[in-house]
């Protein structure tokens, strides 16, 4: 008996899967993750029954949403680069030319990142176990989350996977998967009741009482089933919301999965768009140039016209970035430019009627979270993909020195994002106009955005340096980005919810902000502005009165440190072999 | 005098010895072929020859510079060719070239002369103003050369510069070399390719599982290694009398006659043939022709090598 294609290929995904190691430290990470919850969390003294059901409920429901977060995180990484590996290794014509069929292998493809995510959910299942022993949980309750836990997934696989076999490859597809995972995964701290709106740049939501969602109501039970499902689920746990909501979830999740597994499919018959890169191409490089030229009139470097030669005293690297790279890269750069332009301008015309600065911010904020997974395409992707054909070892048995290359390379990155800069700076332009009392908040913000590229720009240059592919490095320096943006705050943050009683409620935390949110360039600017800017005087050392400014430059400090360590790591022996 | 030395070179990854013991002398425009099966540690070699490697143990020295202290005096010296290397995008020929001479610190006066130098050299002056990505692979091997030549290394590296090519290009790359060998170049070349190698070297070196087997002049090791030798006589008279002698000489073996032509396999060593040809002529037979002929590099290789992984 012949075994079906999807065991073909789940049992040779999950081989490779299994023996490398960052996946095991990954379920470990986790796993201490959720243990730390269960011990923060767990309530002290004799408590009434209905209390304990609470806490069982407040519990499971925020184990479910780290399950959540960390799902986003990990699938679209295993799921994308399962699929685009086949095509990076020319492996994948060898898969097209055996009698598997295509659609066995977009289910076995995707069977083998449900098991890793089953594998997650089982990591955890004592620590799930442990919410029983505060009785009063329902198994009523579990059942839901095991449903929605299970449906969540199968949809972040989904979408990766179509994603994956649609651009064929890596970035653009890693890109969309998180841009969709992100969303979901922030939609708790955009649209919580309570939580910090982060959101109403985007949706038109000054405050909750001036929302759309608050004023249709219909409208917004939909859009909160189909972009905030996590935190419809809370309210769900939390017996707040009826289960109606949770069944036109699971059918949004199940359709979202079902359009997205026919779009995968598709994708995959259609031949030209995955090609082999062992290909011959059909056009020569000229007349594909004149091609992307033709189509794309914004160009600034002509790449058709003969480049004069270098001088002497021109970083060569530099230059070429500039006269020949930068026109591939800006060619998709000015759209995104386009669409921040867009955009911001949607959330300064949101803070005009709402008479707030606050959409302003929020579409900053915004667009330096974007920042995270636009950076690491531009940089790491380019850099790796460079490693992996062998021109980083030739330039590197060059004269130039590793700073050269660095500089170079860190140039053409920023250079290529100059028109989201452009775009977020002339956006910003009628809220100077608009607000003339608060230019220091719109300059601040500006100068955020700028410091947070740069730290972007950096941790992609070191973590591009060591990584051994181009996934790996974008995947790592998103993370590490995130991390830098977010982590310290978060974590504070996190620890302050988990030991409540230092602040009397949210507008207080905000207003009397902890000093970790200096470890954050993205917090420290928030908490400074939301502090009204400058009510910082009360603080008995007085170079701390500017403490944004002083984060800021920790962090461009930082960045330089690590763009050192960087060029250490390109000379010679530091890097890894191509 | 030796312009690449090594001593000792060895490279470990974990318990994994990808190169033991290794030592090497080339002299000033040697062609050496450097053979051995895939994962033998020719690359290795190669890698940490050019200064992107570091070894474990051992010490390697090129124009008497050691290339673990001084890797920008050798990065002067040396050109390298890595076996998979890429082009950029968006660039044409002449502007690739002025790139890496740019990198290469080749001031910008004297960069187009020697760019439009290597272009003639390697045959790419009509090629100036195309786009590399759109080279074909031989186009590419030819491109990569060029770049190496740039700076006009006394060394060159080439690893496995023939691979993917058709004939007629495998024929045009080995001429180039020879052109380059003219010009007092000493090259290390790695290759799959045997029968070419042996047309252009003049030192050998086998390596196998890191360990080199064998190394020094090409004819001295096919000499000493090959101890089965065919030898061919052709003569105008006395068929019998040769026949009788030859028979009779201990280490012939496989007699074939065919008419007054002989075949056999001998085991004898040089000053034995030239007896047996002597005891042919004094027993009066009118010998035309005496030839042994001679071993191929790929029997050499096959004697050396053990084979497996």
């Amino acid at each position: 008996m012949v075994a079906p294609g999807e065991w073909i290929i789940l049992r040779r995904e999950l081989r490779g899967t299994f023996t490398r190691r960052r996946w095991l430290a990954v379920i470990i990470l986790w796993l201490v993750a959720s243990a730390a919850i269960v011990t923060a969390r767990w309530p002290e003294g004799t408590l009434a029954p209905e209390v304990y059901a609470g806490e069982a409920r407040d519990l499971l429901a925020e184990q479910c949403l780290l399950m959540l977060a960390a799902l986003a995180c990990v699938l679209p990484a295993i799921s994308v680069t399962a699929i685009t590996r086949e095509h990076e290794m020319d492996t994948y014509d060898q898969l097209r030319l055996s009698l598997i069929r295509d659609s066995a292998l977009v289910r076995g493809k995707a069977f083998a990142s449900m098991v890793m995510a089953v594998l997650f959910a089982v990591a955890v299942l004592p620590m799930f176990g442990i919410s029983q022993f505060l009785l009063g949980l329902d198994n009523e309750h579990i059942y839901v989350i095991a449903i929605y836990i299970l449906l969540f997934a199968l949809m972040v696989v989904s979408v990766s996977s179509a994603a994956a076999f649609a651009f064929g490859r890596l970035v653009p597809a890693l890109l969309v998967s998180y841009g969709i995972c992100g969303m979901l995964l922030l939609s708790p701290l955009w649209f919580g009741a309570e939580a910090y709106n982060y959101g109403s740049g985007l949706v038109f939501l000054p405050r909750d009482e001036f929302s759309l969602l608050e004023r249709f109501p219909v409208i917004g039970s939909w859009m909160l089933s189909f972009l905030f499902p996590s935190t419809a689920l809370l309210t769900i746990v939390l017996d707040l919301v009826h289960y109606e909501l949770f069944a036109v979830q699971c059918t949004i999740l199940a359709g979202l999965s079902l359009l997205a597994y026919g779009i995968a499919i598709k994708s995959l018959r259609r031949r030209d768009r995955f090609e082999s890169s062992v290909q011959s191409r059909e056009v020569t490089d000229e007349q594909s140039l004149h091609a992307r030229r033709a189509s794309f009139p914004y160009y600034l470097v002509d790449p058709l016209r003969p480049k004069p030669s270098i001088s002497d005293h021109q970083n060569p690297v530099l230059v070429r970035e500039f006269r020949c790279a930068l026109f591939y890269k800006l060619s998709t750069m000015i759209r995104v430019a386009c669409v921040t332009f867009v955009f911001a301008l949607f959330a300064i015309a949101a803070a005009s009627l709402r008479n707030s600065l606050q959409p302003v911010i929020n579409c900053l904020l915004f667009e330096i979270a974007a920042l995270a997974l636009v950076v690491p395409a531009v940089l790491a992707g380019s850099l790796g993909a460079e490693r992996r054909a062998g021109n980083i070892d030739m330039i590197r048995m060059t004269l130039l020195p590793p700073r050269a290359l660095l500089v170079g390379k860190l140039a053409g990155g920023l250079g290529a994002m100059a028109p989201i800069t452009v775009a977020v700076a002339v956006a910003m332009l009628p809220a100077f106009v608009v607000y003339s009392y608060s230019h220091f908040v719109l300059a601040a913000g500006i100068i955020t955005f700028a410091t947070c590229m740069f730290v972007a720009a950096s941790l992609s240059m070191l973590v591009a340096s060591v990584a051994h592919r181009a996934e790996t490095a974008v995947i790592s320096s998103t993370l590490l980005i995130v991390a830098a943006f977010y982590l310290v705050p978060f974590a504070g943050w996190a620890y302050d919810y988990l030991r409540p009683g230092e602040y009397a409620d949210l507008w207080e935390y905000w207003h009397n902000p902890p000093i970790h949110h200096m470890l954050s360039p993205v917090m420290s600017y928030t908490s400074y502005v939301s502090n009204n800017a400058l009510s910082t005087n009360d603080y008995d050392i007085p170079v701390m009165a500017h403490w944004w400014l002083l984060s800021q430059i920790m962090f461009v400090a930082g960045s330089i440190l690590a763009l050192w360590l960087a060029s250490f790591s390109f000379n010679r022996y530091g890097m890894r072999d191509t | 005098m030796a312009i690449v030395e090594t001593r000792s070179l060895t490279k470990r990854y974990n318990s994994f010895t990808a190169l033991k013991d290794l030592n090497l002398t080339l002299e000033v425009g040697d062609i050496f072929g450097f053979i051995g099966p895939n994962g033998a540690g020719k690359t290795t070699t190669i890698r940490i020859l050019s200064t992107l490697l570091v070894p474990t143990v051992g010490e390697a020295f090129i124009d008497g510079i050691d290339v673990t202290k001084h890797p920008y005096e050798i990065k002067k010296i040396l050109g390298y060719m890595p076996d998979a290397f890429g082009v950029y995008d968006g660039m044409r020929l002449r502007e690739y070239l002025d790139f890496f001479g740019a990198a290469y610190k080749i001031p910008s006066k004297k960069r187009r002369t020697i760019i439009d130098d290597v272009l003639a050299l390697t045959d790419l002056t009509s090629k100036a103003d195309d786009f590399v990505s759109a080279f074909s692979r031989g186009m590419k091997q030819r491109c990569c050369l060029a770049k190496t030549l740039l700076h006009d290394p006394k060394v060159l590296l080439l690893d496995e510069p023939a691979s993917g090519l058709d004939p007629r290009a495998r024929i045009e790359m080995r001429e180039l070399l020879k052109t380059l060998q003219g010009m007092g170049k000493t090259i290390l070349i790695s290759s799959h390719i045997l029968s070419e190698l042996g047309d252009m070297c003049n030192k050998i070196g086998i390596i196998e599982h890191g360990t080199l087997l064998a190394a020094g002049d090409y004819r001295e090791i096919l000499n000493s290694l090959k101890q089965e030798r065919e030898v061919r006589i052709e003569v105008l008279e006395g068929e019998d009398a040769a026949a009788r002698i030859i028979e009779a000489t201990p280490g012939v073996s496989n007699l074939e006659r065919s008419g007054s032509e002989f075949h056999f396999v001998s085991m004898l060593d040089r000053v034995a043939l030239a007896d047996l040809n002597t005891n042919l002529v004094n027993a009066g037979v009118k010998v035309l022709s005496f030839t042994q002929e001679e071993g191929t590099l790929e029997d050499v290789f096959l004697q050396v090598t053990k084979g497996g992984l």
